[in-house]
């Protein structure tokens, strides 16, 4: 698994991990358990950190990852005005 | 001199792309290799037949093995291609030899992705994929007392909900907090889990796979929250994409850990096309590349690269993903984000939720229909929504879709027309009522 696959699969189960309890919480329903280990590091230090970025920031780092969102996608022309 | 048009994988994407490569250049030759003993079925209505809703597999198939030939589509079936050389142009296909193309479409599709766990290699793990072994597995089900579902992916919703269907005491096994987290919140999930223990299901969230237990054959799972005896166990890992052939022939791979595709379908290799559950595509939304869509995606991705290699134009765009299912007692569905997905990707939103009926409230079967919209602070343009009800949830879901594509905001949601019949429609949309329930929370 190359590095930046491993950072994004990581990274996406930990967010969803936090998302869970702040969501859980908003609706009362059981949250996730606490985080054991290393999980400890994900859910309490990289996740606080990652949040505490703004959404553009994060938004350009993710963008640089390699992936088909950096080859050709047109986005189609929209025509103005009454159809008639 | 014909064109030789190879397709590898025989699935929805395919045979979209076979068929597609015909439209465009009738006179191409076009080449299908699948190691499976049939192309052309619909693997999305497996679950259905195990829960007896569908009569049997034969209403699966959309062709006969015939009319792909007819059509000049030359399938070679239970024939497993090796590999692939784009410098040489050559499939390597076992019994065959090396195989020359013009252009090539790998369509290899997905595996679900390892339980990493001990026993994983016992008889008794069902995975959902192919429709012989599914036939096979059919009258094992006849036999089965308990099942333990594996993860509560989409496929594993549709299990459980078949399984309970068939009269069998089913455990669902998930480590999230609640069914299908990845795309739902528990506002939404909460009505198909009160419907599945209402039917007898087991539910395990927040507890995690620990090993399949038995000798030779499973008799038991092991979980975070002890075992729990079992005939079958039914793994509905993730979908991860089958890139191994590409790997090997050196196709780059993006971040979804798809193989990485422009708007044409094309890979990083000349000549060379891709699509379905093997790729990855944007997101509408965020431009950042997601992997393991729906059937109608693959087909659809299938219809591009086909034409596009056989000599034709057609683009595909980034998607927003509308998903929906029936569930338990309910239908569920939505586009793009849920709160659980936007908060875990730190995406700022704004949520209304409303509550609002199928048809005329007077009107014999008039159901709830729970909509939750999502947008983005300020321009108020729809990132996302979810839902829940007993019908025209696949309609909302195709239509917000388009919605989230075309950057229609809450207010042009909230002020929309809709159709009023009584038998199908309501005075007033719950789209509408959502859309306006947002804007109300922002006024307050």
């Amino acid at each position: 698994m190359s590095f930046s696959r491993w950072l994004r699969a990581t990274s996406e189960h930990y967010l969803m991990v936090a998302a869970q309890e702040k969501v859980a919480a908003k609706y009362h329903v059981t949250p996730p358990r606490p985080p054991r280990g290393a999980e400890v590091f994900w859910l309490r230090i990289y996740v606080p950190a990652y949040r505490a970025l703004p959404w553009r920031v994060r938004s350009a780092v993710m963008r640089r990852l390699p992936g088909s969102h950096r080859r050709t996608w047109t986005k189609g022309e929209k025509p103005r005005g009454p159809a008639i | 001199m014909a064109q030789r048009i190879v397709v590898i994988g025989g699935g929805a994407a395919g045979i979209g792309a076979a068929g597609a490569a015909k439209g465009a250049d009738p006179a191409a030759d076009v080449i299908v290799y699948t190691e499976f003993e049939d192309v052309g079925y619909s693997p999305c209505g497996i679950p259905y037949v195990h829960g007896k809703e569908i009569p049997d597999f034969q209403r699966l198939f959309l062709a006969t093995k015939e009319a792909y030939a007819q059509q000049g589509i030359d399938i070679h079936y239970e024939t497993r291609v090796a590999g692939f050389d784009t410098s040489a142009k050559t499939v390597s296909v076992e019994g065959e030899g090396d195989v020359p193309y013009d252009k090539l479409i790998v369509c290899t599709g997905f595996n679900y992705a390892p339980t990493g766990v001990p026993g994983a290699d016992l008889g008794g793990l069902y995975y959902v994929k192919n429709i012989r072994q599914a036939m096979d597995w059919d009258k094992v089900l006849d036999k089965t007392r308990t099942a333990v579902v594996v993860e509560a992916s989409p496929l594993g919703l549709e299990m459980v909900t078949a399984l309970c269907h068939r009269g069998i005491e089913t455990h669902l096994v998930d480590p999230d907090a609640w069914a299908l987290a990845v795309a739902t919140d528990p506002d939404i999930a909460g009505p198909v889990q009160d419907s599945w223990v209402q039917a007898g299901a087991k539910l395990h969230f927040n507890t995690t796979l620990q090993g399949f237990v038995g000798d030779g054959t499973v008799r038991a799972v092991a979980t975070s929250a002890g075992e729990i005896p079992c005939d079958l166990a039914v793994v509905c890992t993730k979908k991860q994409s089958n890139t191994e052939l590409a790997r090997a022939a050196g196709l780059r791979v993006g971040s979804a850990d798809g193989l990485i595709v422009d708007e044409q379908m094309q890979t990083s290799a000349p000549d060379v096309w891709a699509a379905g559950d093997c790729i990855e595509v944007p997101h509408s939304v965020t431009n950042i590349p997601i992997q393991g869509l729906s059937g109608s995606h693959a087909y659809a991705q299938g219809k591009v690269a086909g034409t596009n290699a056989a000599g034709g134009q057609r683009r595909y765009q980034p998607v927003s993903v509308p998903w929906g299912m029936v569930a338990g007692d309910w239908m569920i569905g939505g586009v793009s984000f849920s709160e659980t997905l936007a908060t875990a990707l730190g995406i700022p939103h704004v949520v209304g939720t409303a509550e609002g009926i199928s048809r005329a409230r007077y009107y014999p079967g008039v159901e709830k229909v729970r909509v939750k919209l999502l947008a983005e602070p300020g321009p108020l343009r729809l990132i996302g929504a979810q839902m829940v009800g007993r019908e025209g949830i696949k309609e909302r879901a195709d239509f917000l879709a388009m919605a989230v594509r075309t950057g229609i905001t809450i207010h042009d949601l909230a002020t929309m027309e809709n159709v009023y019949s009584p038998p199908i429609g309501a005075l007033n949309e719950p789209i509408a009522l959502a859309a306006q329930a947002l804007l109300a929370g922002l006024r307050s």
